[in-house]
Formats: C-alpha cells, sequence, structure tokens
C-alpha cells in the first residue's frame, strides 16, 4: 500500500505530474466526443433529408 | 498527373478513400497511447536534473509538435488551394485549427504545470512562451474566420490568407530558443547533432508522439468526413 | 510538374506576399531584439549604461562554491557567471529546487552598480536540453 502511494506520490511532484496529465487526458476527451457528436448530428441529418428527397442522393 | 488526381478531389469519393485509413489510424493511436503512458509514467527512468517531473515532457512536447504540424498542414492545403483552387483543399484546411488549438492549449497547461517545479514560475514572457502564446491566437483568429463567413468563397480565402501570414509564427516558434536568450532550454530531439535525450526517454516520447499524431489524423478525417456531409445536407436542402 | 501559366502567376503572387511579410517580421524583431532577450549575461550588464536601477534580468551559471546562505537561512549570496564576467547576487525568499552550484539560473531585480551586487527580487532556474537517468549522468562525471 505504501508502496503504491511512493509511486503516486512521484517524489513530492506528484500534484503537476497528475494535473499535467489529467489535463492532457480530460481535454483530449472533450475533443473526441466533441469531434464523434458532430458527425453523429451531420449523419442524422443526412438521413433524414435523403429519405425525404425520396432516397434521391446526388 | 494532375488529371488523375481530379478524380479524388470529387469530396464523395475522397470520403470514402479516407473511411479504412481513418479506422486504422485510430486503432494503432490507442494502444500506442496506452503504451507511451504506462512506459513514460512508470518505467522510464527519472531525470538527473528535474527528477520525477521529467514525465510531463512526453504529452507535453507530443503536444507541441503536434500544434506546430498541424499548422504546417493548414498552410500548404492552403497555398495548393489558392494555386489550384481544388475547394476540397480549403475544406480539409479548415477542420484543422480547432482540433489543433486543443493540442495549443495542452502544450501551454502541461508546460506551465512543468515550469512551476523545475524554473519556479508558472509563466515567463520570454521568446518561446510568447512566440507559442501568439499561435493559440492564431488558431483562435482562423477559427472565428471559418465560423465568420461559413460557406462562402471569400471566407475561404480569408482563411488561406491568414493562415499564410500566420505561418510566419513557425520558424519563429522552432527557432525563437536559438535566436534570443529564452528560458526554456534548446531543442532536444529535432536538432543539427543529434537528440540530446537519454534513448531510454526518447522511446517513450517517440511511442507517445506516434500516436498522438495517429489519433490527430483521425479527428482529421472524421472532421473531413464531417464538412463533406455537412455540404451535402446544405446542397439538398438548397433543392427544396 | 509544370505549372501553367494562371498557376505560375498566383504561385508567384503567393511567394512575393510570403516574402514581403518574412521581411516585415524580420526587421521589427532585429529591431526589438534588446526587448525579446528574456536576460542579459552578466558582461552585457556589465556593458548596459544607461538606467542603472532598472529592473531587469541576468542570467548565466551559479559560480561554484560561491552560495553562502546568511545565519538565520533567508538571504543567500551567489555568484552568476558566464565564464567571462560574474555578477554578485542578494535574494531573499524561496530558491527553486533545481539551484545548486553551477546550475543555470536567470535572477530578476535591480543591479547597484555602486555596491556591484544584484539585488533579485525572483530567483528562475534554466534547464538544460540533456535528458538522461541519473546514473548516466554520475558515469559521464565519473569520466571526467
Amino acid at each position: 500500500m505504501s508502496e503504491l502511494f511512493l509511486i503516486f506520490e512521484m517524489n513530492g511532484y506528484g500534484f503537476f505530474i497528475w494535473s499535467a496529465y489529467g489535463v492532457w487526458f480530460v481535454l483530449l476527451i472533450l475533443l473526441f466526443l466533441k469531434v464523434l457528436l458532430r458527425k453523429k448530428e451531420i449523419n442524422r441529418k443526412l438521413k433524414y433529408l435523403i429519405e425525404k428527397n425520396d432516397g434521391f442522393e446526388e | 498527373m494532375l488529371r488523375k488526381l481530379h478524380k479524388y478531389a470529387n469530396p464523395n469519393k475522397f470520403s470514402l478513400i479516407i473511411m479504412p485509413i481513418k479506422n486504422v489510424c485510430l486503432y494503432t493511436a490507442l494502444p500506442l497511447i496506452a503504451i507511451g503512458l504506462i512506459i513514460g509514467l512508470f518505467f522510464s527512468p527519472p531525470d538527473y536534473q528535474q527528477g520525477e517531473t521529467v514525465r510531463i515532457m512526453y504529452i507535453h512536447v507530443s503536444s507541441a509538435w503536434i500544434s506546430l504540424f498541424a499548422y504546417v498542414l493548414i498552410f500548404l492545403l492552403s497555398v495548393f488551394y489558392l494555386i489550384w483552387k481544388f475547394p476540397l483543399f480549403v475544406l480539409m484546411a479548415k477542420e484543422i485549427p480547432f482540433v489543433a488549438i486543443i493540442f495549443t492549449l495542452i502544450t501551454l497547461i502541461t508546460g506551465s504545470l512543468w515550469g512551476k517545479p523545475t524554473w519556479g514560475t508558472y509563466w515567463v514572457w520570454d521568446a518561446r512562451l510568447t512566440s507559442f502564446l501568439i499561435l493559440l491566437f492564431i488558431y483562435l483568429g482562423l477559427i472565428f474566420i471559418d465560423k465568420a463567413f461559413k460557406y462562402n468563397v471569400n471566407g475561404d480565402l480569408s482563411f488561406s490568407y491568414l493562415s499564410i501570414i500566420g505561418a510566419i509564427n513557425i520558424p519563429i516558434i522552432k527557432f525563437s530558443v536559438d535566436w534570443w536568450n529564452t528560458l526554456h532550454q534548446p531543442a532536444s530531439v529535432i536538432r543539427a547533432s543529434g537528440p540530446s535525450i537519454n534513448i531510454e526517454m526518447l522511446i517513450p516520447l517517440m511511442i507517445m508522439s506516434t500516436g498522438v499524431l495517429l489519433l490527430f489524423f483521425y479527428l482529421i478525417f472524421t472532421n473531413i468526413q464531417s464538412a463533406i456531409a455537412e455540404k451535402k445536407i446544405l446542397f439538398l436542402s438548397s433543392k427544396d | 510538374m509544370v505549372l501553367k501559366n494562371k498557376k505560375l502567376k498566383r504561385f508567384s503572387f503567393l511567394l512575393a506576399v510570403f516574402l514581403s511579410i518574412a521581411l516585415a517580421t524580420f526587421f521589427v524583431l532585429k529591431a526589438l531584439d534588446e526587448k525579446i532577450v528574456f536576460f542579459y549575461t552578466p558582461s552585457k550588464l556589465f556593458e548596459k549604461e544607461e538606467d542603472k536601477m532598472q529592473y531587469i534580468r541576468v542570467g548565466g551559471l551559479v559560480k561554484e562554491k560561491s552560495i553562502n546562505f546568511s545565519d538565520d537561512g533567508l538571504k543567500v549570496n551567489f555568484m552568476i557567471t558566464d565564464n567571462k564576467n560574474t555578477v554578485n547576487v542578494m535574494f531573499e525568499g524561496i530558491l527553486p529546487d533545481l539551484f545548486r552550484e553551477n546550475q543555470g539560473v536567470v535572477a530578476e531585480g535591480r543591479f547597484n552598480k555602486e555596491k556591484k551586487i544584484f539585488m533579485a527580487e525572483k530567483v528562475l532556474a534554466k534547464h538544460d536540453e540533456n535528458y538522461m537517468p541519473p546514473e548516466i549522468h554520475k558515469a559521464l562525471e565519473e569520466e571526467k
């Protein structure tokens, strides 16, 4: 247990290292979600429009 | 040669072509990032000067490289667009700034969290840090131009020209540490006399950078597909 | 790939745009050179004549065996060197973890020319571009 704690403490620099990795992770996840949600929304709209146009594409 | 390329300049075909590449990118990126994280956080050695804080380098430097590389891509696509006038070039270029600005933000925040324990300050106005902050504002400018002139050929032109003007900042960022005295240390990897990083630290950095680069391509390709679909929506709804 | 006439024209135009911006930026940076530099070396500091008590930064290596703490341990006195000139620095406050002999540092404060003492209000550590595990650094030092 104390050994595990030592790894996370990072010789006293744990705060800086873990916050840096935390910020990195959160921002990348948010970016990933934003990109995927945009794609989903657009595909939904496109499907609706194509159906409205009797399946006519191009 | 250009005739042949014309076939691929068709957005719908292009969208289909990048589909498999995109997925390969994602499914290679995720394991690479996971391996990079594990080695970087737990198995790489501490630095002789900085101790454990050197672990921030793996995410800081890889994000910084992506931020710069993304700009070079935007610049080249804009130049191609202005010369050959294929709309696909500028469509692709316009999808990059939003993804790139997140990497720039990560670089600035992780750099600041690295600076406090090593330099003794979160922020200083030295040439490297300031020019990198300017890169963030250039990306912001490109995003706003794209938003302001959505679906307008003037927007395409303004975007391309702004990206060419802003490109002058890229060599300034790269060489700021050599041209002026800065608090930021000089380049360690991409330099004339070879890397000055020990191999045990260079390996996780390279794994991480490759992983993040592939993730970047996945995000850009997905956005390009979305943008192509958006154009189609515009076309279909204008018929009503 | 041969560029057709129209494309060659567009290309030359872009090149002209880019070169003129590069040239303008070059002159602006050249003019601001003094301001962009983050710190002065001790030699540069002695050369500077104007504004004796201006708030500036001086950087270099901490000279070996030059660090002296006051009896109460709050004040510290050390020398910054660029291997040509050295400047005496007085500082009261918290030093960064990386502060040690032969380490690159940047001191922010005012230079008292009469007493030849740099009164620092802040001390920042610089680290170099070399990254290596402690064992390898030890081995390298022993080889010397």
